[in-house]
């Protein structure tokens, strides 16, 4: 890590799958501030095929902005010079490439090790294809045979072996089933994939005695470190395969990280790095989501831990049409309705009419919504991703919860699905509807996808990711209260007392309605909750409670929709239109 | 001033370098340097698949697999035919005597286990790669395969149903707009490439009747895409444009008119990864011109572009300006855009990265 003193210029470039975007921080009045943000379409594929270009043009736009000189032919000018051309230090993170491919074998998928595995690949969105050895026995040869298919269907980036020994026969068995993997490996010619063990260190020891010399093999022994230590030497060694088998095969890559000292990071984890500090600095709980065009990034920071999950499966991009997934679909009827979609749209299209919305996006990813419909359907597809990763993670409703003398929670909307939504209603309501979270909280989205950009200048310069993220790079909408449980539509959700300026308004929402009231940012307000029956804001089903309240840019939203938000219905239309509305009409206000 | 923006390519000539390659290693049988026809064998592997496992316990109706070892015929290491007598019971059906048969070819592999069950390893088997492309072997790429240097005409497709093939260009429809209906497809129509400006389900079930080597359209319908996805069916259909009612661009039809008659290789699957390319169509020339390069989509006032976004969609225009500053689209997204004249000389503002550079 760099002192302030060494660093006043950073220049942070992310490139996306769609786009690539760059921003410069620099030292204002003695403080680090953000002084110019641009970006353009990245240029992995044809005409350019090399990303490199893209991270160039992007920067040259910068360099429009603020009239000043930062790269030269052979890359960015490091470090800043005394003619003011140049930034001290150069920084990119990235989500192009697709994700880490990891091929498991494992006796058992109950051991921690394994769930530490599962846990950290999860965070850092990598595909897993598990082989459990029991559904292997048989003898060497079969067992070889089956890893061998293995690798020819699933096409890894490296494998990994689990096991814990608990005696000398089970070691001597983990090493054996090592063996038949370097065996399957070398059958199959793929000397260069890499193995990693995570286990014992002595059987890691023998392992790599055996196939060390034959096999780019490291052992990993997480179970020898404790909670998070172990974590990250698992993450360690996914980010340095990632880096070396997913981003370091995008065309032109290797480019852009000659041009920098410090490695790449995915987009999303240095997203994660600046909530953290957030969550940290503020002592508050953030929930969090990132929807780009070939992931989605899901965030939970509370005073239990956190939880990051990442996955490439879905986005509004080159997975969209994965979305696709037919339900709702009859008998004999080729196109499927797709309500699990639909749920998410204020119109009513017919499934031919969503499905060609859907597949012409996956066709051309990197096109830009040019309607307000077509906002409207990449909107559904952001939400809709989202979902699918939370059911994939069987993640509920997450209830914030109100303490006295604690500061809010915060919800925050991350990636241009969201960014990008052309009214403030819009962009509250898209995220509600993605992370369905309960309780109390503040709303603030991402609007300059600085998030992910400071994340990286955090690692080359912590005080000035501070400086910024402290001066809140955020978009704030204002306070959400939301309610968890289910009612019975139009029946009472809650009174509410609203005090503000010594002024009190009395609201009564209905439940699976949404309201926003005029709040204005910097201002504050006194509310006191009475919610209905089985409904839950934050102290309890059915009990009252008071809370203060901020402004924003929206300002207090009162969401009573319960939670779970939408259940797949061929009517929820009709709710979703009524909804923008709800959150709109303040807007326009 | 000059953009270069995602287009798909659509090219009268081009020199193609494609990878040929093994999916493990093997051997790599052509030099570099030679030529080489489509059928050509370039690199070859032999590869071993999935053992196959026979429960003797069912198969010769015994108790447990205690007693199996001593109604083996085989044992491991021996090879086996398929349909051979690998174990033999005591009795069975009508006075008979219950047998198990080797279901494959190949070597019992390990056996049997306290359960009863042996493993059949199959023989190698080889894996081999044709050239697909006529032309020059300019690289070899060690123990898996080869790159093959062509030039031809060359189009990129949005995304393609089915898998590699090779046939003859066939245009049948009279203009790009035409769809591609079931009495425009006749025995004529056996093995080629027929080329349309979209395409009904009848018209595909007439195609498969007859056997036509592929589809080649500018857009087919979601209903008709999610038909062919749910129908494996024996002919390639590949789309140009999009989804919806789209007409195969006017560039891209005049190429296949005056290619038509000639052999064109569909290359890729275009279905879409993180990294897949998209796929393609390639028209070897009739005579190599080496020292083509790939000819950039640079977009300029005065191109031709499609729009594949918003209410034009598939829509050719003229660029009349590409400003500097960004601006809010009818979506609310701001966005670098292009003024764009339409072929009626309506003037309409759009996304930059929502067109795509004709010619």
């Amino acid at each position: 890590m760099t002192s302030r003193s060494d660093v006043s210029s950073i220049l942070a470039v992310d490139i996306g799958s769609c786009k690539t975007s760059a921003a410069l921080f620099d030292l204002v009045e003695g403080q680090h501030r953000f002084v110019a943000r641009a970006d353009t379409l990245t240029t992995q594929f044809w005409p350019i095929e090399d990303v490199s270009v893209g991270v160039r043009r992007t920067v040259e736009k910068i360099e429009r902005i603020c009239g000043r000189k930062i790269m030269s032919p052979s890359g960015p000018i490091l470090p800043e010079r005394t003619d003011g051309s140049g930034v001290d230090s150069f920084v990119t993170a990235a989500s192009v490439g697709g994700s880490l491919r990891l091929l498991v074998i494992t006796p058992s998928i109950g051991l921690p090790s394994f769930r530490q595995l599962q846990g950290a690949a999860a965070s850092r969105g990598c595909e897993m294809e598990v082989m459990t050895v029991d559904g292997l026995d048989g003898g060497s040869e079969a067992r070889a045979g089956t890893i061998a298919k293995g690798l020819r269907s699933f096409q890894p980036h490296a494998v990994f072996l689990f096991g814990q020994s608990g005696g000398k026969a089970a070691a001597n068995a983990l090493v054996k089933l090592g063996q038949d993997a370097a065996d399957a490996i070398t059958s199959e010619s793929h000397e260069r994939l890499p193995v990693r063990f995570v286990g014992e260190a002595e059987v890691g020891t023998s392992l790599a005695r055996e196939i060390g010399e034959v096999l780019d093999f490291a052992a990993l022994s997480p179970r020898e470190a404790a909670g998070d230590e172990a974590f990250r030497a698992l993450d360690h060694a996914l980010v340095d395969l990632w880096r070396q088998f997913v981003l370091g095969r995008v065309p032109g890559y290797n480019v852009v990280a000659a041009w920098q000292k410090a490695p790449a990071e995915h987009s999303s984890f240095a997203l994660g790095d600046s909530l953290r500090f957030l969550a940290g600095y503020h002592k508050v709980e953030v929930l969090a989501v990132d929807i780009g065009a070939s992931s989605v990034g899901l965030f939970k920071i509370t005073k239990d831990g956190e939880q990051i999950a990442l996955t490439a499966r879905y986005g509004v991009g080159r997975n969209a049409a994965v979305l696709l997934n037919g339900d709702g679909k009859a008998e004999g009827q080729p196109l499927a309705e797709n309500i699990s979609l639909k749920r998410w749209l204020p119109m009513d299209p017919t499934p031919e009419e969503l499905a060609t919305a859907v597949l012409n996006k996956w066709a051309r990813p990197w096109t830009t919504p040019e309607t307000a419909e077509e906002m409207l359907f990449e909107r559904a597809l952001g939400v809709e991703s989202v979902h699918r990763l939370r059911a994939e993670l069987r993640d509920e409703p997450y209830l914030f919860s109100i303490r006295e003398k604690e500061g809010l929670g915060v919800a925050v909307g991350g990636g241009s699905t969201i960014a990008n939504q052309n009214s403030l209603g819009r962009m509250a309501l898209t995220l509600l509807d993605a992370l369905e979270p309960a309780g109390a909280f503040e709303l603030a989205i991402d609007r300059d996808a600085m998030l992910a950009h400071l994340g990286m200048v955090g690692r080359v310069c912590s005080t000035a990711a501070a400086e910024v993220l402290v001066g809140d790079v955020l978009l704030r909408l204002g306070t959400c209260i939301s309610c968890s449980g289910q009612g019975r539509a139009g029946s009472r959700a809650a009174s509410i007392e609203m005090t503000h300026r010594g002024q009190v308004e009395k609201l009564q929402i209905g439940f699976d309605e949404i309201l926003a009231v005029p709040l204005p940012l910097g201002e504050t307000a006194e509310l006191l909750v009475k919610p209905g029956n089985g409904l839950d804001f934050g102290w309890g089903k059915g009990k009252s409670g008071k809370l203060t309240v901020k402004g924003g840019a929206l300002g207090l939203v009162i969401d009573a929709r319960g939670r779970p938000v939408a259940e797949a219905d061929r009517r929820r239309s009709e709710k979703t239109r009524q909804w923008l509305e709800a959150l709109e009409r303040q807007e326009a206000v | 001033m000059e953009a270069v923006i995602p287009t798909l390519r659509v090219a009268a000539e081009v020199k193609l370098c494609k990878a040929r390659c093994l999916p493990v290693d093997g051997d790599v049988l052509v030099d570099p340097g030679e030529r080489v026809a489509p059928g050509d064998l370039v690199a070859r592997a032999s590869v071993r698949g999935e053992a196959f496992r026979v429960n003797l316990v069912e198969a010769l109706g015994l108790k447990d697999g205690e007693s199996v070892a001593k109604y083996l015929l085989k044992s491991p290491g021996d090879a086996v035919s398929a349909g051979e007598e690998i174990a033999r019971g005591k009795g069975g059906f009508v006075g008979g005597k219950r047998v198990c048969t080797s279901p494959i070819e190949g070597t019992i592999a390990s056996g049997p286990t306290m359960s009863g069950d042996i493993l059949i390893a199959p023989d190698p088997h080889d894996i081999e790669v044709q050239a697909l492309l006529p032309g020059q072997v300019v690289g070899i790429l060690p123990q898996r395969g080869v790159i093959v240097e062509s030039v031809g005409a060359y189009v990129q497709c949005v995304t393609c149903v089915g898998g590699e093939c090779q046939g003859t260009i066939k245009v049948v429809a009279g203009s790009p707009a035409q769809p591609l209906e079931p009495e425009l497809v006749d025995d004529s129509c056996t093995g080629a490439f027929l080329v349309a400006g979209s395409v009904t389900l009848p018209a595909l079930r007439a195609a498969l009747f007859v056997g036509v080597g592929a589809v080649i359209v500018g857009s087919v319908t979601a209903t008709t895409f999610q038909w062919l996805r749910d129908n494996s069916q024996p002919v390639t259909v590949i789309i140009t444009e999009g989804f919806g009612a789209m007409p195969i661009s006017r560039r891209t039809f005049d190429l296949f008119r005056a290619n038509a008659g000639r052999r064109a290789y569909i290359l890729g699957s275009g279905e879409k990864g993180a990294n897949s390319a998209p796929a393609e169509i390639f028209i070897p020339a009739v005579e190599s011109k080496p020292g083509l390069g790939g000819a950039e989509a640079a977009l300029a006032v005065g191109s031709i572009v499609r729009i594949v976004r918003g209410d034009s969609f598939g829509a050719l225009a003229r660029v009349v300006a590409l400003p500097d500053r960004a601006r809010p689209l009818g979506s609310g997204v701001r966005s670098e855009i292009a003024r764009l004249s339409l072929e009626d000389g309506q003037e309409i503002v759009v996304g930059r990265g929502n067109i795509e550079v004709v010619e």
